[in-house]
């Protein structure tokens, strides 16, 4: 008997001697920059090489990233602490909600963190029987060390419990660009500054003709603008697909002194939210009746759309956040040697299931914010299933964790139906063990040291080594 | 709610009555078996996975106790034989082959130092195959950065035992049991299942209703007619003679799956006994030939006579229909060449826990149900039609089938995905991630046309130096774990070792 017998025909060298791939990243965004540093990291220089076409105009906007989207610059080479110290961008734990109609009342959210199972219930079920007396976000370590502007490393012999400290990041557009601009600067990466459009090369294929008249061949062009989309779209006779998102129109205001913190602030009124973050404040009104549009099909031919062009809004994961998902689903998927139509379904599919994803979130967002009555299929049953088990729908890719899914349609007020979760275990002992819990996440909280001392021990070396780790 | 009748006393309905009684009973439902000995059970179902130990701690059942009880062994993969051609063999571990570095999946380091002559075989860098292979066993280690945490373990167990062992335990627990025929199902103005009519002339009646019936399916198929859906043209198997034999060697710590010309034969070794079936096609080969071809294969003696058992692949449309739950094999039926039946009951019934609407209504949790129950099932039958498929065997016209049938579009695009440049589909949910489809892949000859340009990244030295250190604590490993038989004894008898954590995952620690 052979054991381990594959010894099928020899792999071919992947590295053969082939010319590198063009690859061109048009959009003037932070996720083209991303998108153009990620490649140039993840792949060798003998592959691929890639360019970047950003159409003039000045940056606006900012963003959040939740999860440990700050380590995950690591994939483009920018070390996150570089990110705080050149006060490019703050930590995000968590974000302070509130309503127009009572700011006074707002309620701390995180992307996850939230408790523990205990006795065999989830975070979510056994808070039930306390959440007059305690809101969630009193035991989870995020919210309260977003809550006590604190921030730092947990100590090592601290509890399990207290562990889940992600760190999210939150950066105005512009800030964020220039800081990857001097990055590709010193990698000596190619970047153009100007418009481009499509210039058909065959039924399929593109090439980019840029403003100042050169025609830029490409092997494979991604866009994260949209604008190469829709004129795509327009020479297949394609429209988009309306999503039960409403449009909505954005304005920015610097909104006074720019404190760093490790929050940020998110109001929500009937026609719109406004966020505020690192001193700017974002006006985002819903236009009334209209909703997006989006492209079914995100790589067609060599074109490829990614992030804010594939137009699935931004209220709870923004298109960078959107952007750096789908980079690391196209990385293997990557046709280096000849373009197979394999690599391109299931990249299309999983991006695709991602988009759904990401709508289902939005659409419930809007919904619960009351800016839609329209909800998607897949939100709808999200609700159907909170309001009838108190639990969620299984995911294969989860954009926040499970309790604070479960915890948005709270916000709004609407709750599990009663008699739904299962209540066990002795009142009296229930009552002091959630007390105590609450109390040590608070005391958990204040051993983190204050964001800004935090930003100041980054000049040391020894604290910097620590958030590399 | 406060009723629920299980019908049924095979593994799925004591497992069901095992788990309700643990955590219905305590919210006030009460909980009633119905079984007949008159119909009895399909007695197999012997091979387990890693999953079933966090069932049982979850249930609060002693791992040693259960291992005495149902004269088990351990079980750290399955070994196949002559799938890919005849004379291949190749394990497809409860672990991890190598251990990804910046990101890169292992095996394409591994592709690219191949290429170049530096590689050993793929099994060298899996430890639970190499110890597998060698008869050695022990529990994966804590500590997740050590070479022994890189595996997970199941068991092999006496199905009758099993059944016996979760029916004490249930009913220790205030698990009603009921022996009796059901004979005529009552149903109320809504369609729903209203009363169980034994042939006594008693009749049960309840809120909830779970159909363990087995292949019968009396509910769910037969009262509510669900439809069922067909899979046997992608697995044609429809039948399993099985036997069990003496045992005079030691037990390796795996199953095995040995291809013949127009099915499989599997090995499940026991403390007492060595469990033994063949799986056929009928269109290929005769009840009478699977018999002899079974007896004259055995690995020892046996007294006993050979049992025949028909089933078509497929499920039914849903699980969960009105106030009907099916759960095991009434629910559906996958081949057991990778020992899923049993996982399936389990996350049935966790998934319908977890589910379950206190408050009475059913829509959003069944829809729910059914959705991920119908995932589960299509994820397994794909990896278990890759085994068919992915052959060069044509000696026979089972195989010939087999190598050219149209498979579903799912599983071509996985294939074509590997095959182009060795990506393997991932999914966070579902039973067979990365390391199995990689098993199976490698183990049944497709090779990858490239390798991810990721691994270019490290130089060939650097990739040299990984694989070589990781065999080498792979060799280390293995040496320093005893043999599986001596493990067996020392849990089994007066001073066991405590038994390591568990997780819901096939793969021991690591989280794909
Ligand atoms: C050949 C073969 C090999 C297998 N190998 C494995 C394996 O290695 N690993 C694995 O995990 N799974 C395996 N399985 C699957 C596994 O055997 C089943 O999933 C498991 O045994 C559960 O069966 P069950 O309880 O659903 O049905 P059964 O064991 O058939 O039980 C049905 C029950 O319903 C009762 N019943 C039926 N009709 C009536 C009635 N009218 N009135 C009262 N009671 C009634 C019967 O008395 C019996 O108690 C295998 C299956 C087959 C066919």
């Amino acid at each position: 008997m052979n054991r381990s017998t594959n010894t099928g025909s020899a792999v071919s060298s992947a590295s053969s001697a082939a010319q590198p791939v063009h690859w061109v990243v048009y959009g003037n965004n932070p996720a083209a920059r991303y998108c153009q540093l990620y490649l140039v990291q993840q792949l060798p220089r003998e592959r691929i090489c890639v360019s970047l076409v950003a159409p003039g105009g000045k940056v606006s906007g900012a963003g959040f990233l939740f999860g440990d989207s700050a380590m995950e610059h690591c994939e483009i080479g920018i070390d996150p602490r570089d990110l705080l110290q050149s006060n490019t961008a703050d930590i995000l734990l968590a974000l302070r909600i509130q309503s127009e109609a009572n700011p006074q009342a707002g309620h701390w959210l995180a992307s996850g963190g939230y408790g523990f199972m205990h006795q065999g219930q989830p975070f979510f079920h056994w808070w039930q029987r306390s959440r007059t007396l305690f809101d969630a976000s009193e035991f989870n370590l995020v919210c309260r060390a977003a809550e006590a502007g604190r921030y730092g490393d947990i100590p090592t012999n601290a509890p399990e419990v207290y562990r889940s400290l992600e760190r999210g990041l939150q950066f105005s557009y512009r800030d964020y660009c220039d800081h990857l601009d001097l990055a590709a600067q010193s990698r000596k990466l190619p970047v153009y500054r100007q418009q481009a459009t499509l210039s058909p090369v065959d039924e399929h294929r593109f090439d980019l003709q840029l403003a100042d008249g050169t025609r830029m061949q490409a092997g494979f062009i991604i866009d994260c603008d949209g604008a190469l989309l829709a004129e795509s779209a327009l020479h297949n006779g394609q429209g988009g697909r309306s999503l039960p998102l409403p449009a909505s129109r954005m304005t920015q205001t610097l909104s006074g002194c720019r404190k760093r913190l490790t929050a940020a602030h998110c109001t929500i009124g009937r026609d719109g939210w406004q966020l505020n973050l690192r001193g700017l404040r974002l006006d985002h009104k819903v236009i009334p009746a209209e909703y997006l549009r989006s492209y079914p099909h995100a790589w067609a031919g060599n074109l490829i759309g990614l992030g804010a062009a594939l137009n699935i809004g931004g209220l709870a994961v923004d298109s960078l956040a959107q952007t750096q998902y789908q980079l690391r689903q196209l990385l293997p998927l990557m046709p280096l040697q000849t373009e197979d139509g394999c690599l391109r379904a299931a990249f299309n599919r999983q991006v695709a299931t991602y988009n759904r994803e990401v709508t289902d979130l939005h659409s419930l967002c809007h919904w619960l914010a009351g800016h839609t009555r329209r909800l998607s299929p897949g939100a709808r049953a999200q609700l159907a299933l909170f309001r009838a088990s108190g639990s969620t729908l299984q995911t294969d890719i989860p954009l926040i964790s499970a309790e604070t899914r479960l915890l948005l349609p709270t916000l709004a007020g609407f709750w599990p139906r009663p008699g739904t979760i299962p209540t066990t275990g002795g009142d009296s002992d229930y009552n002091r063990w959630v007390r105590k819990l609450s109390a040590d996440y608070r005391q958990a909280a204040t051993t983190l040291p204050e964001y800004h001392c935090y930003l100041q021990s980054l000049c040391t070396s020894s604290s910097r080594e620590k958030l590399c780790e | 709610m406060k009723k629920i009748i299980i019908l049924g006393g095979g593994t799925a309905g004591w497992m069901c009555a095992a788990a309700m009684a643990r955590f219905l009973i305590p919210r006030g439902i009460a909980i009633t078996l119905i079984e007949s000995d008159q119909i009895g059970t399909v007695g197999v179902g012997e091979a387990t996975l890693p999953h079933l130990r966090f069932f049982n701690q979850t249930l609060g059942i002693d791992e040693n106790a259960f291992m005495r009880a149902t004269l088990a062994t351990y079980k750290m993969g399955i070994e196949f034989q002559h799938w890919g051609r005849i004379g291949d063999a190749y394990i497809h571990p409860f672990g991890e082959y190598g251990r990804e570095l910046d990101g890169i999946p292992f095996h394409h380091l591994w592709l690219k130092a191949r290429q170049s002559g530096r590689a050993a075989p793929l099994d060298d860098y899996a430890l639970p195959v190499k110890a597998a292979a060698a008869g050695k066993f022990d529990f994966p280690h804590p500590n997740p950065r050590s070479i022994l945490s890189t595996f997970s373990y199941a068991f092999h167990l006496d199905a009758g035992l099993y059944a016996r062992f979760l029916r004490d335990f249930a009913e220790q627990l205030g698990v009603e049991r009921v022996e009796g025929r059901v004979d005529t199902i009552g149903r109320d103005e809504r369609g729903h299942i209203s009363a169980l009519k034994l042939q006594d002339g008693n009749s049960l009646g309840a809120d909830f209703f779970v159909d363990c019936s087995g292949f019968r399916a009396l509910l769910l198929g037969g009262t509510l007619q669900t439809p069922f859906l067909d899979w046997s043209r992608w697995l044609p198997c429809d039948s399993a003679v099985a036997v069990p034999c003496e045992s005079n060697r030691p037990p390796p710590p795996y199953t095995r799956a040995i291809a013949h010309s127009a099915g499989w034969q599997w090995q499940i070794p026991l403390q007492h006994r060595t469990g033994n079936g063949l799986v056929y096609a009928r269109d290929h080969l005769s009840d009478d030939q699977a018999c002899q071809r079974l007896m004259n294969s055995l690995p020892g003696p046996t007294s006993t006579e050979p049992r025949i058992l028909r089933f078509k692949a497929g499920r039914r449309k849903n699980s969960w229909v009105g106030n009907c739950l099916a759960i095991g094999l009434s629910s559906g039926f996958l081949e057991p060449l990778e020992s899923t039946g049993i996982y399936l009951i389990q996350i049935a019934i966790t998934k319908f826990l977890a589910l379950w609407p206190q408050g009475g209504s059913y829509p959003a949790g069944r829809r729910e149900f059914n959705r991920q129950m119908s995932l589960e099932y299509e994820r397994i039958r794909d990896f278990l039609i890759l085994h068919y498929h992915a052959t060069e065997r044509e000696d026979s016209a089972f195989w010939r089938y087999c190598r050219y049938m149209a498979i579903p579009d799912d599983l071509r695009l996985k294939m074509a995905l590997y095959r182009e440049q060795g990506y393997i589909v991932g999914y966070g949910h579902g039973l067979f991630l990365q390391p199995s489809w990689l098993a199976v892949y490698h183990g049944q000859r497709i090779l990858p046309k490239t390798y991810s340009p990721q691994a270019d990244l490290l130089a060939l030295d650097e990739i040299d130096r990984l694989l070589s250190g990781y065999r080498r604590l792979v060799q280390k490993g293995v040496a320093a774990m005893p043999d599986h038989a001596s493990v067996i004894a020392r849990q089994c008898g007066m001073r066991p070792l405590p038994v390591p954590p568990t997780a819901m995952s096939l793969y021991g620690g690591i989280a794909l």
